[in-house]
């Protein structure tokens, strides 16, 4: 599919101009991000790249948090796996409805970042593609500049927790959240993931409880 | 190795594994449509996963409980969602009233 017929697909557009409360509010959080990775030592092009080639910011989050604590880049990497390990789950719940080979699949999956698959979340567990590659696209581009300002914003700021910076990300998330408690089932899901999430993050490493967390969604089974 | 050379040795490997990680799923189901039970568990992963992550993010730190201006903040966060805010307001919302706090105490 080109680009110019993606352009003249209304739910690509309608995609794009419903992700642009989430664009913006990405471009705070890439903002954040770009400060964080120069306050973790972060050489700024390095910042600026891994936006641009990971594209998945709780990933860059963790692996710029530990990579600051002086950690390995073993120890990164598995952070930001883990962190990641959710789009195995959402790559499975989206797979359907994407098209083609294997080669294009694995390319259009690539669309896949949290406001965007939930955007194109229809409910009846299918997914609108053009909606994800529209509302996807336009937070690539915000997630790019607010990354290259925060970049540079870090070598000015003293401190950027004095700005809030870091209630960035979950506020974001809470507001994808929302979007998606359409019955009590699914606001009894969310209760059961936060627990679950909380109890083992503090027991196991980073993302392990957010992966377990996602477990609860198999209460869906008694259907 | 070097500071610098860590961080790009990170780049790259976090390219290779998203990458990697994005394609499995769609490639690993193909076309194939799912039955009833496993639509309704995947229609639900969204809301877990979310949960999740907004409760570690506000609450958790190194692997620790951290009660602090954070909670407060998206706790404001979530009431700008319930008044109909939109999500940019309720961004911007959390973050002032986290830094307000911070400046405060």
């Amino acid at each position: 599919m080109s680009v110019a017929s993606l352009r003249s697909s209304p739910a690509a557009r309608a995609g794009a101009r419903d992700a642009i409360p989430f664009a913006l509010a990405g471009l705070v959080v890439a903002l954040s991000f770009g400060i964080s990775a120069r306050a973790a030592g972060l050489p700024a092009l390095a910042a600026v790249a891994m936006s641009l080639l990971v594209y998945a910011g709780s990933a860059q989050f963790a692996a710029v948090a530990i990579l600051g604590q002086g950690g390995s880049v073993i120890a990164a990497v598995l952070a930001a796996v883990l962190m990641n390990a959710r789009y195995i789950a959402m790559g499975l719940a989206i797979g359907p409805s994407l098209k083609g080979g294997r080669v294009r699949r694995a390319l259009e999956g690539q669309a896949v970042v949290d406001a965007s698959w939930a955007l194109a979340n229809r409910g009846d567990g299918r997914f609108d593609r053009h909606t994800l590659f529209g509302s996807s696209a336009a937070q690539f581009v915000t997630w790019q500049v607010g990354t290259i300002l925060g970049v540079l914003a870090g070598g000015i700021l003293p401190d950027p927790e004095a700005l809030g910076i870091d209630v960035v990300f979950p506020a974001f998330f809470l507001a994808l959240l929302v979007g998606e408690l359409r019955d009590a089932e699914a606001g009894a899901v969310a209760v059961g993931g936060a627990i679950v999430a909380v109890v083992l993050g503090l027991l196991a490493p980073a993302g392990i409880g957010i992966l377990v967390a996602s477990l609860i969604a198999l209460v869906g089974v008694r259907r | 190795m070097s500071g610098n050379e860590k961080a790009w040795l990170t780049v790259a490997l976090l390219a290779v594994t998203t990458f990697a990680i994005r394609a499995f799923g769609p490639v690993a189901v193909g076309g194939r449509t799912m039955g009833p039970r496993t639509t309704r568990v995947l229609s639900l992963l969204p809301a877990a996963l979310l949960a999740a992550l907004v409760v570690t993010e506000t609450v958790i730190q190194d692997g620790e409980l951290d009660v602090d201006a954070r909670l407060v903040g998206v706790a404001a966060a979530g009431l700008l969602l319930w008044r109909g805010a939109s999500v940019i307001w309720v961004v911007v919302g959390a973050a002032a009233v986290t830094a307000g706090l911070r400046l405060l105490f």
